[in-house]
């Protein structure tokens, strides 16, 4: 351990007096103790900024940045790969006085935060319709798994809708309407972007059962249980053509 | 693959027009540049874009996270990390800083600085060995930005560099805006900082822009790679390439960034400052 680092440390910290026996003091000195202080601050919250745009968007740059403040002040991060600050954040929010009347802010931070897991999950080969079509009734039995990418999430309010039209306005499923109200969610990515719709319980329940790794014919089973009247090799069509299935084929896993 | 002359920090938002952007004229030389932590991500559109755009160009890969100048040894999941991306993009040069951002668990996300010392010589001496072996790669070492006038230097700082280049056989990236600014705000001449930095160890140059402190005026410049390159800067350029011959420069632009073709006349104006001494030799 080196006293200068550790001075200076305390220094970043708000303990300006510790680094200065390391220095050549002059007028400028605070000042410039305040240009290390704030750049690794601002750094931080850059960072949130972009990762949390609908909670940008929801209340507003400066509400943001001073939350993203007090964040970081309390969590300095651990890893130069800047993408991977703030995953607490949504949890935190949660927790943050101000943030109290805003119920649907923390979920719509949690949905932020998957976009960006989404964004940078591994790549993976996905099934086809081709190879779907090839494998018939031989599906029933197989267990596949889900891309890398797919976030799926179920709400007791209308938070899915909430975000989806901030996030993205164009595909917006309706008028915004805040009310206790279940929806489902499912977040992946496809030919290099991250797409989100809306789920029914239905699919819902067959991509759960698929991420659990249950063969798709109990996929099936716990999707129409739920849904007399929804087809499910419609259902199962749509979802490939979504890229959300890992091919069955290990070479073109490896 | 085309010999690098003036390059540009590669930004996502310039993803597409960097990968069709043609290969004629000041562009002829064009690179890129990025910072291997933002490319440590398990798969997605970002490394395809870095996939396409090295396919066309040469890429150089500049760390920021490797934290050289800390008083723990380099993080080796890093250095791990930073291998596979060497090794799967195969960037032309690959640089760090004289500097640490890491320490007991915890990443500060700027560069900080150290008193240059004997301690000091030594452990930044033994983490780019450490670095260098791990990574496969001879490392240029980026002088710093200096704000803090620290009590225990007792090394000039194009002293320390020489020092540490024999040492571990790396060489130097010289960020031009760094030593106008460091000088500017430590009372020291740039001129004689760039007259003395040996040619045979630089490797690559750093252009970039830089602002005034809000409370402090000229008196505290700050590093901000927020603006275009300044008069002064490329004055300095120009008297470094004139001196050592053409090296690979690079604009470097990371706060309000402007469309690409502005980015683009700053890298013309530094290519024609590369080719121009070629023309003359």
């Amino acid at each position: 351990m080196s006293a200068f680092h550790t001075a200076f440390e305390a220094a970043l910290a708000g303990d300006t007096e510790a680094l200065l026996p390391h220095l050549v003091v002059d007028d400028r000195t605070r000042a410039a103790i305040g240009v290390y202080r704030n750049t690794g601050l601002k750094a931080r919250i850059d960072a949130l900024e972009a990762s949390f745009p609908t909670v940008v968007q929801l209340v507003g740059a400066d509400w943001f940045r001073a939350a993203a403040l007090a964040f970081a002040q309390e969590h300095p991060g651990d890893d130069p790969v800047m993408v991977t600050y703030g995953a607490s954040f949504p949890v935190w929010l949660a927790t943050f006085e101000p943030a109290q009347d805003l119920p649907y802010l923390a979920p719509c931070a949690r949905l932020d935060r998957a976009w960006t897991e989404a964004h940078v999950a591994a790549d993976a080969a996905v099934m086809t319709p081709a190879e779907a079509g090839a494998l018939g009734a031989a599906l029933t039995g197989l267990s596949v798994g889900l891309h890398p990418s797919v976030r799926l999430f179920r709400f007791d309010w209308t938070v899915p809708s909430l975000w989806l039209a901030h996030r993205y306005p164009e595909a917006a499923p309706g008028p915004l309407v805040w009310e206790p109200r279940a929806e489902a969610l499912m977040i992946h990515r496809t030919a290099g972007h991250v797409r989100a719709r809306l789920i029914n319980p239905a699919e819902f329940a067959f991509l759960e059962a698929c991420q659990k790794r249950r063969p798709l014919g109990i996929a099936a089973d716990q999707a129409a249980r739920l849904d007399r009247t929804q087809s499910i090799p419609t259902l199962f069509a749509s979802l490939i053509a979504a890229d959300v299935f890992l091919t069955s084929e290990p070479e073109a896993r490896a | 693959m085309t010999v690098p002359t003036a390059g540009l920090g590669l930004k996502p938002q310039h993803y597409a027009e960097a990968s069709a952007c043609p290969a004629a004229g000041s562009t002829h030389g064009l690179w890129f540049e990025v910072h291997p932590e933002n490319y440590m991500v398990e798969g997605g559109p970002r490394l395809r874009w870095l996939e396409t755009i090295r396919a066309t160009r040469p890429l150089s890969l500049h760390g920021v996270g490797l934290s050289l100048a800390g008083d723990e040894r380099p993080d080796t999941e890093h250095l791990a990390r930073f291998r596979s991306l060497i090794d799967r993009y195969e960037p032309f040069v690959v640089s760090e800083h004289l500097a640490w951002s890491r320490r007991g668990g915890v990443y500060h996300p700027d560069l900080l600085p150290i008193p240059r010392n004997a301690e000091m010589l030594s452990r930044v001496s033994a983490h780019i060995d450490e670095a260098q072996e791990a990574l496969g790669r001879r490392l240029l070492i980026e002088n710093p930005t200096a704000y803090l006038a620290l009590a225990d230097h007792q090394w000039d700082e194009v002293d320390f560099l020489i020092e540490i280049a024999r040492r571990t056989g790396c060489g130097l990236l010289v960020d031009v805006n760094n030593v106008y600014v460091s000088a500017a705000n430590m009372g020291l001449s740039a001129e004689v900082w760039i007259d003395r930095v040996p040619g045979a160890l630089v490797g690559e140059i750093h252009l970039a822009g830089h602002r005034s402190d809000a409370a402090l005026g000229e008196a505290l410049l700050i590093d901000s790679h927020d603006a275009p390159v300044a008069e002064p800067v490329w004055a300095l350029h120009r008297r470094l390439i004139d001196r050592i011959g053409p090296r690979p420069t690079l604009i470097e632009r990371d706060g309000d960034v402007p469309g690409f073709s502005d980015l683009l006349a700053e890298q013309a104006r530094a290519a024609a400052v590369l080719t121009d001494l070629e023309m003359a030799a």
